[in-house]
C-alpha cells in the first residue's frame, strides 16, 4: 500500500525533477560513520545541547576545540536547541534516537527513566582521573537513586569567590536619586520606599514624563520578580517557592505567611501614595525595560541578569547617574541579607552519553571530557591563553589588560575563539584554582576594578566599598542550595501546587494591591481563602525531602 | 442554489438500480478515472492524518515517551476528570467560546464588507495597492503585534490620548487590566490582523461572478448598493456557507498566542481559554496525555458543531460541507 | 477587456459619487492602520538595538545601523537556509495545488459514487490530530526524518483549501461539463482542459495559501530535520537567532560577562532581532500576492467560454 502511495506521488510531483536531488543530499548527509573512514584519526560525535540556544558548530571551527581535538582526536557537532525542550527530548525519548553526548535540560530525569543515557561510574573509574579529581567532593550527590552517575553538570565549586559584579536580585535606585539626596543607604524596606518617596514627592517629572516611583516585572514566567521578595526581605537567599529553616531542614511555603502579608501590604501602601507603576501587571518584558531605560524609573527590584539589557545599556551611554545601583534590602535591621546566591552545587541537567553509543566511542568522549576537566584546560576555557587573552604578574596573580578585557568581550572574539561554547556546559569548576586565582575573570578583583568607570567610582567612593558586592553579606552555608533544583515530578501533586499557586498569585496579587488600604484585609484574606485549597504540604515534603538528603550528602562527602 | 442543485442529483443517484457487487464493479468502470484521481489521496489521508490517532489512547494513560505501549500505565478518564473537575474549567470554557464566537461573526462581516468595498475600487492600481496593504499585518508574528497592541493600549498609548482628546474619557484607562475589555481588545486585534487575509477568498470568489450580471443590473437601473446585495454577495454565497460551516466546527478554538502574550494576572478571568490552560497545565509539565485529552474534547465538540451546522444549513436549503 | 471600459451612457450618479469618495477614504484610513506596524518594524530593524531598548522608535530610525541585517545575514546557513524554503514553498504550493485540485474536482462531480464518503474524511481531518509524538514516530517508520518530503508529504493536501475548492468547482456552470462529456472527454481531460483554467482565482487563493503556509513553517524542521543542516529554512534559521539574541537568563557566565563592557554597538536585543526577521521572513512572500493577484481578474473569462 505504502510502496502505491510514494508511486503515485512520485508520478504526482513528475514536474518537479530538481526536488529528488535534494532529497538525495538528504539521504547521505554527514554521518559520523563515513567521517572516521575519511579521516582515519579525527572521531566527530553528535552533541546536542538543549540548556539554551546558541550557534550550531563543530568545535574544531573554534580555537579551543582545534587544541583540544589536536589532543584527542575527537571533536563534535553541537547543535542547540530551538523551541520547547519537552517536546524536542520527548521525541528522542519516544524513538529511541539519542545524540550521542545530550544535555536534556529539564527533561533530563526523563531521559534517565527512559534509558537514555548510559552509567558512567566505570568510564569514570577507568577513563577519567581528572573528572574524579574535580567532582571528588560531589559524586555522591551525582549518584541516582540506583546508584549510578548519569550526567555530569558544570560548575564544581572550589571555595567560595565573592563576585565583584552583582548579578543577583537587588533593589535598585537610580544614580541620580542618590546624588540629589546625598548617598542614603537603604537597609530596609521602609528606607527604600522613603527615599523613593521623597524623591518622587520633589520631582514629579523626570525629562518630562511623569516619575514612576516603583516598578515590577511580572511578565509571563518572570513573575517571581515580585513574588520572591518576601523571602529575601526575610533574609533568605533564592530557594524558589520555599524557605529553607537553618536548623530543621524543613521546607516551609511563605506566599500565605505574615512576610508575603506584609510585602503585599507595603506595596498597597505605595500604591496609595501613588507610587507603584500602574501598569506593572500588564506590561510586557520590553515595556519594562524600555521603561528603567528611560530614567523614569526611581526605583525596582530585579534580578541584575533579568534587567541587564536595561542596565548594559545605561551603562554604555554618557550619563553617568541615569543609572542604578542595587542595595541588599531587608524587612528590619536584625535581618541578615542574603542575596549573594551561596555555593551550590547542581547534579542535574549536565551532559550525558547515550544508549547506543559503542563502546570505544564512549571510552573516546568521557576522555575528552577528562581532558577538559584538566585545571589547565580550565584555565584555557576561562582565562584562554596566557599573553593572549591574561597577563600574569610577578605574584602569579591573573589579569587582562584594558585591551584583553575589550577583546575577551567581543562576540565575534568569543565565537572564534571558543569561550562561547566551552566555557559552560562541560566539566568545569567554579570559585579559585588552587593558585588562588578565581576560576571567572570577571569574578577577579584585578579584573573587575578594570571595567569601573568614573561614575561607578564615584558610587563606590561615596558607599565606601570596593566593589558594588561590597554592601551585601557573604552566604551562609546552605549544603543544599539550591532548593529549587528538587526535581519535582510530572503530574504529581506537588507539580500541581506550583502551577496553581503561580495562577493564584498572578490572579490576585494585583487585586490585592490596588485595592484601598481600608480593603487590604479582606482582600488578603480573600486570597488565604483560595490558598487553602492548595496543597502546599506536597511541595514543602517534595523540597524538605530533597534538602535534607543532598545536605547529608554534602555533608558526609567533606568529611 | 448550485449546492442546492447538488442534494437532488444526489438523491437520485443513491436510488442506483444496480445492485451488489456486480453494480458496484460496473460504476467502478465508469468512474475509474475519479477513482485514480482520489484512491492514492484516500491511502495518503489514512497514513499521515489517521494513523497517528491511536496516540489518543495517551489520554488514558500516565503517558511517558520511554515506554512502550504495553508497558503504558492506564488511568482510564483521570485526565478528563482533572480537566473537568478543575474550578475553573468552566470559566475557561466560557471564555473559548466568547472569544471565538467574536473572531467568528467579526472574522466574517469585516472580511466580506472588505472584499465588497475593495471590489467596488475602480481604480485598478488603488485596487491592488490596497489588498496587498491590507493583509500585511498577517505576517507579522503574534509576538510581534501583540506586543504592538499593547502599546498603544498602555496608559499614555494612542488609544487613551486620542479618547483623552475627543473627551469620551477623563482619565486614562488601563485596558489590559480590565478584564471585561479583553474579549473586545481580542476582537479587534483579530480582526486588524487577519481582515485583509480573510477577504482574499471573498475576492477570489467575487471574480468568479459573471460580469454579464452587473452590466445587465446597471441597465435596469439597480443602484450602486443593490447591485452590491443582488449580485456581488449571492455570488459569494456559497462560498460563505462553507466556511461558515467549517468555521463553526472550530469553535473551540480560539488560538492561543494572542491569550497567552495578552493576558495577564488582571484579566486572566477573560483572556484564559482552553489552549492557554493546556499549555499551563499540559505541555509544559510534560503532561503529554492532559493535551491529548484536551485535544479529544475539542475534537469531540467540534464533531456536534459541524454535524449540527451542517444539517442545519441543508434543512435551510443552502447545502452543506458533505 | 472591453466590457470593463465604461460605456458613455452610463453617468455616475451623485451616490456613486458619495460611495466612492468615502471608500476611497476608508481604505486610506484601513491602509494606514495596517501599514504602520509594518513600517515600524521597519525602523526598528534599522536602529541601533542598544538605542531600541530604550523605546520610542515609531516611523524614523533614531541611530541609524546595518548591523541588525549583517547580524542576520552574517551566518553562512542562512543562504542554504532561503534557498530551501524557496524550494518547499514552490514544490510545496505546486503540488500541494495540482493534488488538491484534481481530487477537489472528482468529489465536486455529483455523480461520483465515493463523493459523500471520501469528502467526510477528508474533512474530520480538520478537527482532530494525533499528537505530536505518535505523527513523529509514523514520519520515522516512513523513514521521512532526514529528507526534504517531510515538508511536502505530511501536508500535501489540506481538507480546508480542498472544501474551498470543491465549493468553487461546483459552482462553474454544469453546462460546461456536459457538453465536454458529450464530445467524449474523459474526466482527466476536463479537469486539465476545462476546469483548471476556468478556476484562475481558486488556485491563486489557494496557491498562496499553501505557499504562505509552506514559507512559514518552522515547527516541522524543529521537529524532524534539526540536525540537517542542508535542509534548514529561513523560518527556521529565523528562530534560532532570535532565541540566541535572549540567552541573558541560561548559565551565570553569560551574564557575569555581559555585565561587562561590551563594545557598544554590537549588541543585538531580541526585539531588533525580531523587528529584523519580522522584515527578513516576510518580504519575500507578500511579494507573492501582488503576482497572484492578476489571475483574479481572468475570472471574466468564464463568460466566455460559456
Amino acid at each position: 500500500m505504502l510502496a502505491a502511495l510514494f508511486l503515485v506521488l512520485a508520478a504526482c510531483s513528475g514536474d518537479s525533477e530538481e526536488a529528488g536531488s535534494s532529497d538525495d543530499n538528504g539521504n547521505d548527509g554527514g554521518d559520523d560513520a563515513s567521517s572516521e573512514e575519511d579521516s582515519g584519526e579525527v572521531f566527530t560525535y553528535d552533541y546536542f545541547d538543549a540548556s539554551g540556544p546558541g550557534e550550531d558548530i563543530n568545535t574544531s571551527e573554534t580555537e579551543l576545540g582545534k587544541m583540544f581535538e589536536e589532543e584527542t582526536g575527537v571533536n563534535f557537532d553541537i547543535e542547540h536547541i530551538v523551541g520547547d525542550v519537552n517536546q524536542k527530548i520527548g521525541t528522542m525519548i519516544a524513538s529511541g534516537e539519542y545524540p550521542h553526548l545530550l544535555n536534556a535540560e529539564q527533561s533530563t530525569d526523563a531521559v534517565i527513566d527512559a534509558g537514555g543515557f548510559i552509567p558512567l561510574n566505570d568510564l569514570l573509574e577507568e577513563h577519567a582521573p581528572n573528572i574524579m579529581k574535580m567532582y571528588g567532593p560531589y559524586l555522591e550527590l551525582m549518584k541516582r537513586d540506583d546508584g549510578n552517575i548519569y550526567v555530569i553538570s558544570s560548575g564544581a565549586a572550589h571555595g567560595y569567590k565573592k563576585p565583584a559584579n552583582l548579578n543577583q536580585g537587588a533593589w535598585f535606585i537610580k544614580r541620580d536619586v542618590l546624588r540629589e539626596l546625598g548617598y542614603p543607604q537603604p537597609k530596609t524596606l521602609d528606607d527604600f520606599f522613603s527615599i523613593v518617596e521623597e524623591y518622587t514627592a520633589a520631582n514629579p517629572q523626570i525629562d518630562g514624563a511623569d516619575t514612576i516611583g516603583f516598578t515590577a516585572l511580572t511578565h509571563d514566567w518572570r513573575f517571581f520578580a515580585l513574588s520572591n521578595q518576601p523571602m529575601h526581605l526575610a533574609g533568605y537567599p533564592n530557594d524558589g517557592g520555599a524557605l529553607i529553616d537553618m536548623d530543621t531542614r524543613e521546607a516551609e511555603v511563605y506566599q500565605n505567611k505574615e512576610i508575603t502579608k506584609n510585602w503585599l501590604e507595603k506595596l498597597n501602601e505605595i500604591n496609595d501614595k501613588g507610587l507603584f507603576d500602574q501598569e506593572a501587571f500588564t506590561q510586557n518584558y520590553d515595556e519594562y525595560l524600555a521603561k528603567i531605560t528611560s530614567g523614569r524609573v526611581v526605583g525596582f527590584f530585579d534580578y541584575r541578569w533579568q534587567a541587564a539589557q536595561a542596565l548594559d545599556t545605561l551603562d554604555q551611554d554618557d550619563d553617568i547617574y541615569n543609572d542604578y545601583m542595587g542595595f541588599p534590602v531587608v524587612f528590619d535591621e536584625n535581618v541578615k541579607d542574603q542575596y549573594l546566591d551561596p555555593i551550590g552545587f547542581t547534579a542535574s541537567p549536565g551532559m550525558g552519553i547515550t544508549v547506543g553509543t559503542p563502546e570505544e566511542d564512549q571510552i573516546r568522549i568521557i576522555k575528552y571530557l577528562d581532558h577538559i576537566a584538566k585545571e589547565e584546560t580550565q584555565k584555557l576555557i576561562t582565562w584562554g591563553i596566557e599573553g593572549e587573552t591574561y597577563e600574569v604578574d610577578d605574584d602569579g596573580r591573573y589579569y587582562r589588560t584594558e585591551e584583553q578585557v575589550d577583546e575577551t568581550s567581543l562576540t565575534e572574539f568569543r565565537d572564534s575563539f571558543g569561550f562561547t561554547y566551552f566555557e559552560w556546559g562541560w566539566p568545569r569548576m567554579n570559585g579559585m584554582y588552587e593558585d588562588g586565582n578565581a576560576v571567572e575573570p570577571p569574578k577577579q578583583e584585578e579584573v573587575a576594578s578594570m571595567m569601573y568607570d568614573e561614575g561607578d567610582q564615584e558610587f563606590l567612593d561615596a558607599y565606601e566599598i570596593e566593589t558594588f558586592t561590597g554592601l551585601f553579606s557573604e552566604p551562609d552555608e546552605r549544603p543544599w542550595y539550591p532548593a529549587y533544583d528538587a526535581p519535582i515530578e510530572t503530574g504529581s501533586d506537588a507539580q500541581l501546587y506550583e502551577q496553581q499557586l503561580d495562577d493564584l498569585m498572578k490572579r490576585k496579587y494585583p487585586e490585592i494591591i490596588f485595592s484601598a488600604p481600608s480593603e487590604f484585609d479582606s482582600q488578603w484574606e480573600s486570597y488565604l481563602g483560595e490558598f487553602e485549597g492548595l496543597n502546599p504540604e506536597a511541595y514543602e515534603e517534595v523540597i524538605t525531602n530533597f534538602v535534607q538528603k543532598k545536605a547529608e550528602l554534602v555533608e558526609s562527602s567533606r568529611e | 442554489m448550485q449546492a442546492g442543485s447538488n442534494t437532488t442529483i444526489k438523491s437520485v443517484s443513491t436510488k442506483n438500480p444496480d445492485k451488489g457487487i456486480r453494480g458496484f464493479l460496473k460504476k467502478c468502470k465508469e468512474q475509474q478515472a475519479l477513482l485514480w484521481m482520489t484512491i492514492p489521496f484516500v491511502i495518503w489521508v489514512v497514513i499521515f492524518k489517521y494513523l497517528p490517532v491511536w496516540g489518543w489512547s495517551m489520554a488514558f494513560q500516565n503517558y511517558k515517551p520511554a515506554l512502550s505501549f504495553s508497558e503504558q500505565e492506564w488511568v482510564g478518564f483521570k485526565h478528563f476528570i482533572f480537566l473537568f473537575t478543575d474550578d475553573r474549567f468552566l470559566g475557561v470554557l466560557r471564555n473559548t467560546l466568547a472569544q471565538s464566537l467574536i473572531n467568528l461573526v467579526l472574522g466574517f462581516v469585516t472580511a466580506i464588507t472588505l472584499a465588497v468595498l475593495i471590489n467596488e475600487l475602480s481604480n485598478m492600481k488603488f485596487k491592488r495597492v490596497v489588498q496587498t496593504i491590507s493583509y500585511l499585518p498577517h505576517f507579522l508574528s503574534w509576538v510581534v503585534a501583540a506586543a504592538l497592541v499593547s502599546s498603544v493600549l498602555s496608559i499614555d498609548g494612542i488609544i487613551n490620548e486620542i479618547l483623552m482628546g475627543l473627551g469620551f474619557i477623563n482619565e486614562e484607562i488601563l485596558w489590559l487590566g480590565v478584564g471585561e475589555y479583553f474579549w473586545g481588545i481580542l476582537g479587534a486585534a483579530e480582526t486588524w490582523k487577519n481582515v485583509g487575509w480573510n477577504a482574499i477568498i471573498y475576492l477570489a470568489a467575487i471574480s468568479m461572478v459573471d460580469q454579464e450580471q452587473y452590466e445587465a443590473a446597471k441597465i435596469d437601473g439597480a443602484s450602486r448598493i443593490q447591485r452590491i446585495f443582488h449580485i456581488t454577495i449571492p455570488g459569494m454565497k456559497s462560498v460563505i456557507i462553507v466556511l461558515l460551516i467549517m468555521n463553526i466546527g472550530y469553535i473551540l478554538e480560539s488560538g492561543f498566542e494572542p491569550q497567552y502574550l495578552l493576558g495577564n494576572g488582571q484579566n486572566v478571568e477573560y483572556s484564559e481559554n482552553i489552549d492557554v490552560f493546556v499549555i499551563k497545565y499540559g505541555i509544559s509539565m510534560f503532561n503529554f496525555s492532559l493535551a491529548t485529552a484536551a485535544g479529544m474534547f475539542k475534537t469531540v465538540i467540534s464533531f456536534v458543531f459541524l454535524i449540527a451546522a451542517n444539517s442545519l444549513s441543508k434543512k435551510m436549503g443552502q447545502g452543506g460541507l458533505y | 477587456m472591453f466590457k470593463r471600459k465604461k460605456k458613455p451612457g452610463f453617468m455616475r450618479t451623485k451616490e456613486d459619487i458619495i460611495f466612492d469618495t468615502s471608500n476611497i477614504i476608508f481604505m486610506i484610513i484601513l491602509c494606514v492602520l495596517m501599514l504602520y506596524p509594518f513600517l515600524n518594524q521597519v525602523a526598528l530593524s534599522v536602529n541601533d538595538a542598544t538605542d531600541s531598548v530604550r523605546g520610542g522608535i515609531y516611523l524614523w530610525p533614531r541611530e541609524f545601523t546595518w548591523h541588525n541585517y549583517e547580524h542576520v545575514f552574517d551566518k553562512a546557513a542562512i543562504y542554504q537556509a532561503i534557498f530551501i524554503s524557496v524550494l518547499r514553498t514552490i514544490i510545496g504550493a505546486g503540488v500541494g495545488l495540482f493534488c488538491t485540485a484534481m481530487v477537489a474536482y472528482a468529489i465536486a462531480q455529483p455523480k461520483f459514487m465515493f463523493k459523500r464518503s471520501i469528502t467526510i474524511i477528508f474533512i474530520m481531518t480538520m478537527y482532530f490530530n494525533g499528537g505530536l509524538i505518535p505523527t513523529f514516530l509514523l514520519m520515522r517508520d516512513l523513514q521521512l526524518i532526514g529528507s526534504f518530503w517531510v515538508y511536502i508529504l505530511p501536508t500535501l493536501i489540506s481538507a480546508f483549501n480542498l472544501i474551498i475548492m470543491r465549493s468553487f468547482i461546483e459552482g462553474l456552470p454544469t453546462s460546461i461539463f456536459e457538453s465536454a462529456r458529450i464530445d467524449g472527454a474523459g474526466d482527466f481531460r476536463i479537469f486539465f482542459k476545462i476546469v483548471l483554467p476556468l478556476s484562475l482565482p481558486v488556485l491563486a487563493t489557494v496557491a498562496l495559501f499553501v505557499a504562505v503556509f509552506q514559507w512559514n513553517q518552522w515547527f516541522d524542521v524543529f521537529l524532524y530535520n534539526s540536525s540537517q543542516e542542508h535542509l534548514t529554512t529561513l523560518q527556521y534559521e529565523l528562530m534560532k537567532i532570535l532565541q540566541n539574541s535572549s540567552t541573558t537568563s541560561s548559565g551565570d557566565m553569560a551574564s557575569a560577562f555581559a555585565n561587562s563592557s561590551d563594545g557598544g554597538g554590537n549588541m543585538v536585543t531580541p526585539k531588533s532581532i525580531q523587528a529584523t526577521m519580522t522584515i527578513v521572513a516576510s518580504v519575500p512572500i507578500i511579494m507573492v500576492y501582488p503576482f497572484l493577484q492578476r489571475y483574479f481578474v481572468k475570472g471574466m473569462t468564464l463568460g466566455a467560454v460559456k
